[in-house]
């Protein structure tokens, strides 16, 4: 792809975005679409500005980000350490196999209520609950990533005499970084996922816990402008991971 | 000063089997020679015939089914043996300097001792200039000039090399032959070189080697006379009776082999 190119792309699609905001801010002030459902953007605008004021919302934001980043990275590097050791060791592989296939499909938030009678009410259930959801992601990624390195390297690494530790950081964990970093992707995403169901569902603090207050009090905008928040939290995330795999996987090219 | 007439291996009877889906494949049967020190050996044979069998048992790659293999300096410090690959064997997580460091790294070498032997080697051959890079910025043959280099900085007693060239086009190989004559010259390591180009064999090796199709055992050990150092041309045209003569003895192992007539 030519950098022009990229560039017209984008400029495209800011156009268009910008485009439906006024189609919208029309719509609205013209009666064609309810406000009560679609507070036009500027409405949305002014919640987002008072509620930032207040206070509220970096508030909730910091609590949000960090039960997100502990739950995130404890359970991600969990995950990649035991996906690690089982794609290593296939006996490991074969005695845990089993009881990931019957864990893994569970939706971790059903087991949240669980999670609450053994943590308590506090921020520990939630953050087993978020490193939960991110470390079963990861765990199978870093599975398959190990699998799928090239035999040639293991080979080369046993012949000039990589073992124990120098065999895991020189060749084992670079080998599957690139399906690691996939992994993080992934885990990130489930993890945001459940990070917002736990709040909505037993939080008093976090994006979450503002999104449903503005459920129940019917403050429609502010509904619309703490879901703007969260969707630009989740593309900050992206950006992050994007920015993570550039530094830490430089040998795979453009 | 390691003395020349020295054996640094031995293999006697040396047997490889696989099993693979209830069928007993033998790849190996009844190899038995040795290799003087400093000794440039070609293994030459039909594909499908066992040589990279052999040198991964050598490599301790594979464990062999049956027979004795002895490496002659059972404690030296030097690692037994470093294999070249076919393709594929550089690290592409590592920039080139690591990937050439590698050897010296699983020794325990500390890094800046390791870099600045492997940036030494590196500049002396001309890839200064790709220190830095990832190999899949190279080109196949530039990566295999550094897998080679990655062989020999590791100085192990025995470079092991498995059709190195066999994945580069006829111009590149050429070059690339005497690209190795001339760093075996200066260091004078011993190699076991596996091919199936017998014009290359006879190039590079003071002897051949010549295998028989699966199972493959050693028919011929054909010393290969040619003053050193060597130039491809010159040998080349005195080689071509030498050159039939192996081949007539492999025409019919590949024929037997693809159910040709021979």
């Amino acid at each position: 792809m030519t950098g022009t190119r990229g560039q017209e792309g984008k400029l495209a699609s800011i156009l268009t975005f910008l485009a439906f905001l006024l189609v919208w801010e029309m719509a609205g002030d013209t009666g064609l679409i309810s406000t009560a459902f679609f507070p036009t953007p500027s409405r949305i605008w002014a919640s987002l500005l008072k509620l930032t004021m207040s206070g509220d919302l970096t508030a909730a934001m910091g609590a949000t980000l960090l039960r997100f980043a502990v739950g995130l990275i404890g359970g991600a590097i969990l995950g990649a350490l035991l996906g690690l050791l089982m794609g290593w060791w296939p006996r490991l592989h074969s005695f845990l196999d089993p009881f990931i296939a019957a864990v893994y499909p569970i939706p971790k938030i059903a087991v949240f209520p669980l999670l609450l009678v053994i943590f308590g009410l506090g921020e520990k259930s939630k953050f087993v609950a978020i490193a939960l959801s991110a470390f079963f992601p990861m765990l199978i990624t870093s599975l398959a990533g190990v699998r799928q390195i090239n035999k040639v390297y293991f080979e080369v690494g046993r012949n000039y005499g990589a073992r124990g530790s120098r065999f895991f950081t020189r060749i084992l964990l670079p080998g599957s970084l690139p399906s690691i970093l996939a992994g993080l992707r992934l885990s990130a995403n489930m993890a945001f996922v459940v990070t917002i169901s736990v709040e909505i569902v037993a939080a008093t603090s976090g994006l979450g816990v503002l999104v449903w207050f503005g459920w129940q009090t019917l403050r429609v905008s502010e509904l619309y402008a703490v879901l703007v928040v969260i969707a630009l939290v989740g593309l900050t995330v992206s950006y992050v991971i994007d920015f993570l795999t550039r530094v830490l996987v430089p040998w795979m090219g453009e | 000063m390691r003395d020349k007439h020295q054996i640094v291996f031995s293999c006697t009877a040396l047997g490889k089997h696989f099993v693979a889906k209830e069928e007993n494949l033998s790849a190996l049967r009844d190899v038995t020679f040795s290799i003087l020190q400093g000794e440039f050996v070609c293994v030459v044979g039909p594909s499908g015939c066992g040589k990279s069998t052999l040198l991964r048992v050598m490599a301790g790659l594979l464990t062999r089914s049956s027979g004795e293999m002895h490496f002659a300096n059972m404690e030296g410090a030097r690692p037994h043996t470093a294999m070249v690959f076919q393709s594929q064997g550089l690290f592409p997580w590592m920039t080139v300097l690591d990937n050439v460091a590698f050897g010296l790294e699983m020794q325990g070498v500390d890094k800046r001792a390791r870099h600045a032997q492997a940036r030494d080697f590196l500049e002396k051959v001309g890839l200064r200039d790709f220190i830095h890079s990832y190999p899949h910025t190279l080109s196949g043959g530039m990566r295999q000039r550094v897998a080679i280099l990655r062989a020999f900085l590791a100085d192990p007693e025995i470079l092991l090399m498995d059709e190195p060239f066999g994945m580069l086009d006829a111009q590149t190989r050429i070059v690339m032959q005497e690209e190795l004559l001339r760093l075996w010259q200066e260091r004078r390591h011993t190699v076991v070189y596996v091919t199936h180009d017998i014009e290359e064999a006879i190039v590079l090796g003071d002897r051949i080697l010549v295998m028989s199709g699966r199972p493959g055992r050693i028919m011929a050990d054909i010393p290969i006379d040619f003053p050193r150092p060597r130039e491809r041309d010159r040998i080349l045209a005195k080689a071509m009776s030498l050159q039939l003569r192996i081949w007539n003895m492999l025409r019919e192992e590949v024929a037997r082999d693809l159910g040709v007539a021979p």
